[in-house]
């Protein structure tokens, strides 16, 4: 079963903000984006590309699915 | 002092309320006078009042309260999408607890030698209504 880790946290501290901020900026609470960043919760596909947008990469970059299929 | 991207998301900020927030405490208003008018017609008018001023009492509550909880606040405005499933997941559970106890109810009263009804009915009605439900969402999805 593949599970899905993130850099959610690394980008934002990088940025200086809060995770209000961001939370604010994505139009989510702020517990969504302290899960995202514990890896106990997988965003939607909406929201993970509106994280890669906001901090300016793409949504590879941000997120990494683990025992992807066709993958070594 | 923390940097804000220029790019804006078109997402409304978590601090205002939406129409879906007012859903709950509406509901909980239409139910109190529900109440009233069921008690007024038992012949119970004090009774409709105390449980027609809880209802309003509880509406108020939840209003009030969501200005503190942001779990309370997503779960009444469904913005939060993680909100959204947990409350889709505890409703499906507290639905799979009542039809247990709804189908516990029926077995119960048939063997005490009752008809089972309501509890009877309310089973078909449950099952016909999950039924409908997936033929539904199998053609919409």
């Amino acid at each position: 079963m593949s599970s899905v880790r993130n850099e959610v946290r690394a980008l934002r501290s990088a940025r200086g903000l809060s995770q209000a901020d961001l939370a604010g900026a994505m139009g989510v609470s702020r517990q969504t984006i302290n899960s995202i960043e514990k890896e106990r919760y997988t965003p939607s596909l909406p929201l993970a590309i509106s994280l890669a947008r906001y901090f300016r990469t793409n949504v590879e970059e941000v997120f990494h699915v683990d025992g992807e299929p066709g993958t070594p | 002092m923390s940097t804000v991207s220029q790019e804006r998301h078109e997402r409304t900020p978590m601090t205002k309320r939406n129409a879906t927030f007012w859903f709950g405490p509406i509901l909980s208003v239409l139910i109190g006078f529900a109440y009233l008018g069921a008690c007024l017609a038992a012949g119970k008018p004090a009774l409709g009042v105390v449980m027609m001023l809880l209802m309003f009492l509880c509406a108020g509550a939840v209003i009030v309260s969501s200005r503190y909880s942001e779990t309370l606040r997503g779960l009444m405005d469904h913005r939060d999408e993680r909100l959204r499933g947990i409350d889709v997941t505890a409703t499906t559970f507290a639905g799979t607890v009542l039809i247990l106890v709804v189908l516990g109810s029926f077995i119960v009263s048939l063997a005490q030698g009752h008809s089972g009804d309501p509890y009877g009915w309310m089973a078909a009605v449950t099952g016909v209504s999950y039924v409908g439900a997936v033929i539904y969402l199998r053609i919409r999805r």
